[in-house]
């Protein structure tokens, strides 16, 4: 299912190299880079960072590598090859859950890293799959960072699926998973995940790249910015519905936009994934934030 | 002077905690013995077991004049035998493959009459005390554990209860937990342990690993008190949440007795019931809401059919699910949510 293969130096760098590996699974196969310090901090999550539509997954590391190192911290950044996974960034009649899932669980049983909770953070398409991701696994993760997500699937049962968790029986074929009913079961995990959104100020380009659906634009708003601001909203409406004090910001990343090195460059986008993380406990301990 | 003997016998699964250099000697006093004993035995004649378990794990063709090691024990199997725990010293049935000597007293038309063994005595340890399965058993619970437990039940064996133990099990460790797999009731027999292993769980125990080679005709404390040791050495080990197959149907004695027992409502966290047809889901619906339990889902022969599942469904109300979904993460994960698993800190 999993192979190792020989490490892969990315050459100039003094962060550690990392290690390489494929998940292979009948849904499709999986690259992952994994880097792991040199002293490695084992309070502190790995970081699970998931790349966007573009595939970058090398920008991931190169923006990720230095401040997860000096943090202690173990780096996983996975590739879905295209040829595989057309599309990625959502959970339904595709499955990049699995392929995920599998490669948390593999690193986890060779003892490279921790992973039965990470931190995730995804860019763009990537942060769609983050937060559908732990929508689905609240138990996996430690802290949910999203970055300039098109749209999102929104924790709000009155908005049909996938905008939103509302189940629409005509749309649920028939011995295919109810990821709407599904996501509901986890909604009270899900919502007391520790969550950072980004978004940078001038993400407002209603680009190619950008759903552009009538039924996203009314209930999340045209460009990324006012989408990440209602997913906000519905964050922490459906926390306080639910009697959960969410832990949650919006972070404008200030001469940026839909650029990931960019961000990372202009806004310190990474150290600031990297400067927080959420001390390792039970899920019943309240989540608390502190730099790592 | 039996030395060679012990050594040149096949050991039986359920004896499988054994130390089995503490075997020392024989006694012949039949009269006293007790269900979990050692019996060494030599074969008679094969009947409807032709092979054995081996404490090893793998299957043993058997031939006349084998000998052979297996606790006595009772056997309840509608489909094979019932049997109870005595020894004739002229002659015994093996009950059951995995190691079960014991009467026979009623059989299954469809199969053969038992194979026959001669008992040679009771295992001694040095001591002189006679060897039993309790001697090796896991270390009695000190604390209630606090572990959530799914517990798959069912109309009655073959209904589907192993295949919807295994399939959750593995989705629930593809989505990232610890899961303990476990039989709390039946008849000790790698059959269904193995394929416990090969779902991936992270521990896997049976009533045999608390001290019984059957939980038939045993007292419902004892099968109780086992239940909570095999539930103990599992959080021991860092479960995250078990799933434990409670063999046999829901009118079966122990069965029955654990469900209508009070403490079953504490500990089973949440319940999964197998069945082969929509009557008889909505008959083990209504006869387990009769007890106060309200199964999470239907499963088991039933979930083969679309339109059986959709009967069962419009019976009861209660949502049915196939081996494909339980082997599903997100769906298996739904069931750790329901039964309010978390994440347990210290697990490796």
């Amino acid at each position: 299912m999993l192979n190792i293969v020989n490490p892969e130096v990315l050459a100039g760098r003094e962060e550690p190299a990392p290690t390489r590996l494929w998940v292979r699974l009948p849904e499709g196969r999986l690259r992952a880079d994994v880097f792991v310090p040199a002293n490695p901090q084992a309070s502190v999550p790995p970081l699970l960072a998931l790349h966007g539509i573009s595939r970058a997954a090398n920008a991931l590391s190169t923006a990720f590598a230095a401040p997860a190192a000096a943090a202690g911290r173990v780096l996983i950044v996975p590739r879905f090859p295209p040829g595989d996974w057309p599309v990625f960034q959502r959970i339904g009649g595709a499955r990049p859950d699995k392929p995920l899932l599998a490669l948390l669980s593999r690193l986890q049983a060779v003892g490279l890293a921790h992973t039965r909770k990470v931190d995730l953070f995804g860019f763009s398409g990537g942060a769609q799959l983050a937060h559908r991701f732990a929508m689905l696994y609240p138990q996996h993760v430690a802290a949910l960072h999203v970055a300039a997500a098109g749209w999102y699937c929104l924790p709000d049962d009155s908005v049909p699926f996938p905008m939103g968790l509302r189940t629409e029986a005509d749309r649920v074929t028939p011995g295919e998973p109810d990821i709407a009913g599904l996501m509901r079961a986890q909604l009270s995990a899900f919502l007391k995940i520790p969550l950072r959104i980004y978004v940078g100020e001038d993400d407002r380009l209603r680009d190619p790249a950008l759903r552009r659906d009538r039924r996203i634009d009314k209930t999340q708003g045209r460009d990324r910015v006012a989408r990440a601001h209602a997913f906000a909203a519905a964050f922490k409406s459906a926390a306080h519905a639910r009697g959960i004090v969410p832990t949650l910001s919006l972070t404008i990343l200030p001469g940026c936009g839909h650029d990931f090195p960019q961000c990372a460059h202009v806004a310190g986008l990474a150290a600031q994934v990297c400067g927080f993380s959420v001390t390792k406990g039970d899920d019943n301990e309240p989540a608390s934030l502190r730099p790592c | 002077m039996n030395q060679h003997l012990f050594a040149r016998a096949k050991w039986a699964f359920s004896t499988r905690r054994a130390t089995r250099a503490l075997a020392s000697d024989l006694d012949q006093r039949w009269d006293e013995v007790a269900p979990g004993q050692f019996i060494l035995g030599q074969v008679i004649s094969i009947g409807q077991h032709g092979r054995m378990q081996l404490a090893s794990g793998r299957p043993s063709t058997l031939y006349p004049g084998d000998l052979i090691v297996m606790p006595c024990g009772a056997r309840y199997a509608p489909d094979q035998f019932e049997g109870i725990a005595e020894i004739d010293p002229k002659g015994c049935d093996m009950l059951a493959g995995g190691g079960c000597l014991g009467r026979m007293m009623h059989r299954n038309d469809r199969i053969k009459p038992p194979t026959r063994v001669q008992p040679l005595g009771r295992i001694t340890a040095p001591d002189g005390q006679v060897l039993d399965t309790l001697n090796f058993a896991l270390p009695r619970a000190t604390a209630t554990p606090s572990l959530p437990v799914i517990v798959v039940l069912g109309t009655a064996m073959n209904s589907g209860k192993t295949t919807a133990t295994v399939a959750l099990s593995h989705g629930l460790t593809l989505a990232g937990w610890r899961v303990a797999t476990l039989k709390g009731t039946g008849t000790g027999s790698f059959g269904d342990f193995n394929h416990y292993l090969d779902a991936g769980s992270a521990f896997v125990a049976d009533f045999t690993d608390a001290g019984m080679v059957t939980t038939y005709r045993e007292p419902l404390a004892r099968v109780a008190l086992g239940i909570r040791d095999v539930l103990a050495a599992a959080e021991d080990a860092g479960c995250d949440l078990a799933v434990m197959e409670i063999a046999d149907g829901i009118f079966q004695r122990e069965t029955a007795a654990l469900i209508a027992d009070p403490g079953f409502r504490t500990w089973a966290s949440g319940v999964i019931f197998a069945c082969g047809d929509a009557v008889a889901a909505a008959g083990g619906v209504a006869e387990l809401a009769r007890q106060g339990v309200h199964p999470l889902a239907l499963t088991g022969l039933l979930s083969c059919s679309p339109m059986a599942s959709a009967e069962a469904l419009a019976a009861t109300g209660v949502p049915v699910i196939n081996r494909s979904q339980l082997l599903d993460p997100a769906e298996a994960n739904r069931f750790a949510v329901q039964v309010g698993a978390q994440r347990v800190a210290s697990a490796a």
